[in-house]
């Protein structure tokens, strides 16, 4: 009898934590954040998943909070720290579970999938609410009218030059044009010492740079025409006859195809890499791992004339739809966009502010920040990709056509057939 | 054992008697009683487990998941559009190709450092420093094993280097990018993961052989190779077949040394089952394909489970 009932207890304890897992579930589904608002005199915790707490220096991310919470009393933040791809996978599974964090950094590779799963909320509404001005902003990117990300920060990707390399060959000024750039390269490039014009990273694990499309961009053109793939014309036949010309050429250094984003900063701050695409988050990396290497920064060259173009990338943010603390996310929102604050995070982030009154701190005395800013404020900042669904998919399918192209699998024609058909079934339903 | 040779010749109660019986009602007090402790454990299978395992089935037969709100029952279209897909095809070949080389060479490189070890010709000293060096390799973790060989393989690594200052090659040799090597190469890593798996657990097999089996063979004038395939293979086979099954199946799934190293690519050369489905999933964020393809890789690591338990309950 009493080995029957402390089964019986045991099978009942088992029940019932199960049945506690589960209603802790359906409590989190109904809304990510905790607290019954501040009309009831309780703290509101609100979720925030983002990536940024991983990528600025240690304890940026929670001392801002803790400032934000101070000015706003009653609300809370807990913050939701992954690496960035984690935190893009995680998003998309909490998006379809209905457990999406109130508050989700995320970009303009995630955002039009999010609002398409119907997981983030109308940000238009919500600046409305609070008398916000969309003006204050540098840009306001809305899908079919309606705004779902607010960019905290915009990043640049400018051009590294390595000046010592450069004056070695004999190359005088930095180049502004392919033809330049093709001279130079082939000036500067020496195999047995290891060498290269660029690196040329095309990876198809973490597709996110922008060496390829920056040349393109620079020179005015684009790959999509009102959001549609556009690869067929004349100008992305000389851009890709361009790639496969440097490939070609033994200018761009050897492992393409599995190199990484790391590895080509590693590439151009060993002084093997004459030139190099990057943001300029890398500048203090560079300076503090080779103290003793002498770079610039400016324009990528233009087909012909002046860059135009500037490939950008952004750390936006979004509200859940789950979420039942709308209002107070976005008090969080718009105090991360504001003026003062937006400048220091820009400055702790090596980026330029989303608000466009702020000036970022890093530009002040130093000649490179400053030379890359001037390049920024004077070209277009172009995220073509941005917005369009399947933002990573389209990036990847590029890099697996550019390895195709490279390879010598594939010609021109047959890589702009190939890149049309792919992207026009992944736009077509737009 | 009397009672259990003896129940076939008595006749079978009758359902009525078998409800009634009180041999039926301790039965059913007895299984209900060891149902009750158990079922802590069953609850937790079921949630972790058999739920999982359901509701990827139950998508792999829908039009897509999670991406969309209503999606539509579509039977087994999802798998009839990946075996139609030559990556897949291509992925799945791939696959047997990665996991059959892995665990032949696991077991070969296993057994010959087991043997080193368990030889008695080593010092004492030295064969504690080899059995630590030889296990280093399981003690990383995969982004730290693919990071230490990007380093050493990238083509301005180490191994280019060596290669190049003997003449054994021309020009740098692109281990990843090259779409003819990439497949030989993340073999290679994880084979140099995983081989300390096979040596540990052999090296504990050989030391279980009883040392007259060997003596005895040695008095009948057998050389090392039949003592080799007469005495110690037989002796570990059990062991073998084991541990061959077990590493059957986790590298049927290897997941993060091919995505970290190469992603799948280039051009999926290295594309298995494992790095296709995840790119379905996070890439096309088609999920019920994904389940489709995670399907197919659960079926067959399923059927190699079962010849698993089977071995083991034979051995039992």
């Amino acid at each position: 009898m009493h080995r029957r009932s402390t089964a019986f207890v045991t099978a009942a304890a088992a029940v019932a934590l199960v049945l506690a897992g589960c209603s802790a579930g359906d409590d989190s589904g109904s809304g990510s954040g905790s607290g019954s608002g501040s009309g009831s005199g309780e703290d509101v915790t609100l979720d925030f998943s983002q990536w940024w707490e991983v990528e600025l220096g240690e304890g940026v991310m929670r001392d801002l909070m803790d400032r934000f919470e101070e000015e706003h009393p009653g609300i809370k933040v807990n913050l939701i720290s992954n690496p960035y791809s984690a935190t893009v996978d995680l998003q998309t599974t909490a998006a379809a579970t209905g457990t999406l964090a109130d508050i989700v950094a995320i970009n303009g590779a995630s955002v039009y999938d999010l609002q398409d799963q119907g997981a983030i909320t109308d940000l238009s509404a919500l600046m409305d609410d609070a008398g916000f001005d969309p003006a204050e902003l540098v840009s306001n990117d809305q899908i079919d009218g309606v705004t779902y990300m607010v960019r905290a920060l915009n990043f640049a990707y400018p051009m590294y030059y390595n000046t010592d390399l450069l004056e070695e060959a004999g190359i005088d000024g930095l180049p502004t044009t392919w033809d330049e750039f093709d001279t130079a390269a082939a000036a500067v490039t020496d195999p047995d010492s290891n060498v290269y014009a660029w690196s040329l990273p095309i990876n198809v694990q973490s597709p996110a740079g922008f060496d390829s499309q920056s040349w393109l961009w620079a020179s005015g053109d684009r790959m999509l025409e009102d959001r549609q793939a556009n690869f067929e014309t004349p100008e992305i036949a000389e851009w890709l006859e361009f790639l496969k010309g440097q490939y070609d050429g033994g200018y761009v250094t050897p492992g393409a195809f599995t190199q990484q984003e790391q590895q080509k900063v590693e590439e151009f701050t060993a002084g093997r890499n004459a030139f190099m695409i990057g943001s300029l988050a890398h500048i203090a990396g560079i300076r503090e791992a080779n103290p003793d290497l002498n770079f610039s920064i400016g324009s990528v060259p233009a087909q012909e004339g002046e860059s135009t173009g500037i490939a950008g990338a952004s750390w936006g943010l979004g509200i859940a739809e789950n979420s039942e603390n709308k209002e107070e996310a976005w008090e969080l929102v718009q105090w991360l966009v504001s003026e003062d604050v937006n400048s220091e995070l820009a400055g702790e982030a090596t980026g330029f502010p989303g608000n466009a009154a702020s000036v970022p701190g890093f530009v002040d005395g130093d000649e490179l920040y400053q030379k890359a800013f001037d390049v920024y404020s004077s070209s277009e900042f172009v995220t073509e990709l941005e917005g369009l669904p399947l933002a990573l998919d389209l990036n990847r399918n590029l890099n697996e056509n550019l390895v195709r192209l490279l390879q010598g699998e594939a010609d021109v024609p047959e890589t702009q057939e190939s890149l049309q058909t792919y992207w026009t079934d992944v736009l077509g339903g737009e | 054992m009397s009672a259990t040779t003896t129940r076939p010749h008595t006749p079978l109660p009758t359902p009525e008697r078998s409800r009634t019986g009180p041999r039926s009602r301790r039965w059913w007090r007895s299984g209900l009683t060891a149902y009750g402790y158990l079922s802590p454990t069953l609850l937790v299978m079921l949630v972790m487990m058999a739920v999982p395992v359901v509701m990827v089935f139950a998508y792999s037969t829908l039009s897509n998941v999670i991406m969309v709100r209503d999606p539509e029952f579509v039977g087994l279209d999802n798998y009839a559009t990946l075996l139609g897909d030559p990556i897949f095809r291509k992925a799945l070949g791939q696959t047997g190709i990665f996991t059959v080389t892995s665990v032949v060479l696991h077991l070969v490189l296993g057994l010959t450092f087991a043997m080193m070890l368990n030889s008695g010709l080593l010092p004492r000293v030295a064969s504690a420093l080899f059995r630590v060096v030889f296990i280093l390799p399981w003690v990383f973790t995969a982004s730290i094993v693919v990071i230490l060989w990007q380093l050493l393989l990238n083509p301005n690594g180490v191994i280019n280097y060596v290669l190049q200052t003997l003449n054994l090659i021309s020009t740098r040799v692109e281990w990843f990018s090259n779409p003819a090597l990439a497949l030989g190469t993340v073999i290679f890593i994880n084979v140099w993961a995983g081989y300390p798996f096979f040596m540990i657990s052999l090296l504990a097999g050989l030391q279980g052989i009883p040392s007259d089996l060997y003596e005895a063979a040695a008095i009948d004038g057998a050389g090392w190779r039949h003592r080799f395939f007469s005495i110690t293979i037989p002796q570990l086979m059990p062991i073998i077949l084991a541990m061959a099954m077990l590493d059957f199946i986790w590298n049927l799934q290897q997941f993060p040394i091919i995505f970290l190293a190469t992603g799948g690519g280039p051009l999926n050369a290295t594309e298995t089952v494992a790095t296709y489905t995840y790119n379905l999933a996070f890439s096309k964020r088609q999920f019920s394909m994904a389940s489709a393809s995670g399907v197919v890789l659960f079926l067959i690591s399923a059927i190699v489970a079962l010849f698993y338990v089977r071995h083991q309950k034979a051995r039992d």
